[in-house]
C-alpha cells in the first residue's frame, strides 16, 4: 500500500515537472525574435524623421538611411527566424 | 627612306597626341566625414537600436574615409568626377560605402562644364540630376588664402539665390579654388564658374581637399543622358519625397 502511494506521488511529481517544463519553454521561447519586422519599420521611420530633421529636408539622404536601416534590420529578423 | 619617314611621322603623331592628352588635369581628393551628432536633444529619446545604428555608421564612415577618394579629370572646359573603388572588408559592405559617399555627394559620377553639371545616381540609373550653377548662386570671393597640394587657393563663399537648397548636408558652406590652375574642375555640385580648379570643398557633413594633382592622359568621362529623365536638384528631391510618401501611405 505504501509502495503504491509512493509510486503515485512520484508520478504526480513527474507530471508537475513536465507541465512546468512545457510552461517555461512556451513562456520564454528562445526562438522568438527580439525584433519584429513591424518594429524594424517603426525604427526605420524614426531614422527617416531624424535624417529629415538633421538635413533640413533632404529626402534623398533620409530615404537612403531609411532603406539601409530597413534592409539591415530585416536581415537580422530573417536570421533570427531561421531554425 | 619612305619607311623611315613613315616611322618618323607615326612617332611624331603619337608624341603630339600624348602631349595633347597630357594637358588634362587629374585631381585626387581625400575626405573627412563628420560624425552624426548624437549629443543633441533629439538623440536623447532614441531607442538603443537606432542609437547603435548611428554609432555604427559613424564608425564605418571614419574607417571608409581613410580609403575613399574623389577623382576628377578636367580638360579645362569640362570635367568628370567619380569615386575610387573601396573593397568590402571586415564587415564593411558596399551599402556602408554608399552611405559614406552619401555623406559628401550622393552620386555615381558627375560630368560638367561652366554652365551645367550632370549627376548620375547609383540607385536611380534612369535619372540624371542637372545643376545650373549660374542660376543657383553668386560667389563672394574673399582674400583669405590657403595652400592646398602646393597651390595657393582663395576661399569663395556661395550666396544662394533662393532657399530651395537649404539642407544642411549637401549645402556648400565654402570652397577653395586655385587661380593658377585654369581648369573647370570641382569634386561636387558647385565651383564651375570660378576662375580656377576647386581644390577644397566643405559641406555640412564632409570636407574634401586635394592631395594629388598631376597631368594625365585620361579623358573626361561623359554621362549618357539618352533615354534618361533629367531632373533639377529640387525636382529630384521631390521625386524621392513622392516615393517615400507612397511607401508610407501603403504601410
Amino acid at each position: 500500500m505504501e509502495k503504491i502511494k509512493n509510486l503515485k506521488m512520484k508520478k504526480n511529481i513527474l507530471l508537475l515537472f513536465t507541465a512546468l517544463t512545457i510552461f517555461v519553454l512556451t513562456a520564454f521561447n528562445t526562438n522568438t525574435p527580439q525584433l519584429s519586422s513591424s518594429s524594424c519599420l517603426d525604427q526605420a521611420v524614426r531614422i527617416y524623421n531624424i535624417a529629415m530633421h538633421n538635413t533640413n529636408g533632404n529626402h534623398e539622404y533620409a530615404w537612403g538611411q531609411f532603406n539601409d536601416y530597413l534592409d539591415s534590420c530585416t536581415n537580422v529578423v530573417q536570421l533570427e527566424l531561421q531554425p | 627612306m619612305k619607311f623611315m619617314r613613315l616611322i618618323f611621322c607615326c612617332l611624331l603623331a603619337i608624341s603630339l597626341n600624348f602631349q595633347l592628352n597630357a594637358q588634362n588635369l587629374f585631381i585626387e581628393y581625400e575626405m573627412d566625414i563628420e560624425p552624426i551628432d548624437l549629443n543633441t536633444e533629439e538623440a536623447k529619446d532614441l531607442s538603443p537600436q537606432v542609437l547603435s545604428y548611428f554609432k555604427k555608421q559613424n564608425r564605418n564612415n571614419q574607417y571608409i574615409s581613410q580609403f575613399l577618394r574623389v577623382l576628377v579629370v578636367s580638360n579645362r572646359q569640362e570635367f568628370s568626377m567619380a569615386y575610387s573603388e573601396v573593397m568590402s572588408k571586415d564587415g564593411i559592405g558596399q551599402s556602408d560605402v554608399g552611405l559614406a559617399k552619401g555623406a559628401f555627394l550622393n552620386a555615381k559620377a558627375t560630368y560638367g562644364n561652366a554652365n551645367n553639371i550632370y549627376i548620375s545616381k547609383e540607385k536611380y540609373p534612369d535619372y540624371i540630376v542637372n545643376v545650373k550653377e549660374k542660376e543657383a548662386l553668386d560667389w563672394q570671393i574673399t582674400s583669405e588664402q590657403k595652400e592646398i597640394a602646393g597651390h595657393t587657393c582663395f576661399k569663395a563663399i556661395p550666396k544662394f539665390k533662393s532657399d530651395e537648397n537649404k539642407d544642411k548636408i549637401y549645402r556648400l558652406e565654402y570652397l577653395w579654388f586655385s587661380p593658377a590652375l585654369n581648369y573647370v574642375a570641382t569634386p561636387s555640385y558647385f565651383g564651375t564658374t570660378l576662375p580656377g580648379a576647386v581644390l577644397g570643398y566643405k559641406t555640412g557633413l564632409a570636407e574634401v581637399r586635394a592631395i594629388n594633382i598631376k597631368d594625365t592622359p585620361k579623358n573626361v568621362s561623359l554621362i549618357s543622358t539618352d533615354g534618361k529623365k533629367i531632373l533639377s536638384y529640387k525636382g529630384f528631391n521631390e521625386f524621392i519625397a513622392k516615393k517615400a510618401e507612397e511607401f508610407f501611405g501603403k504601410n
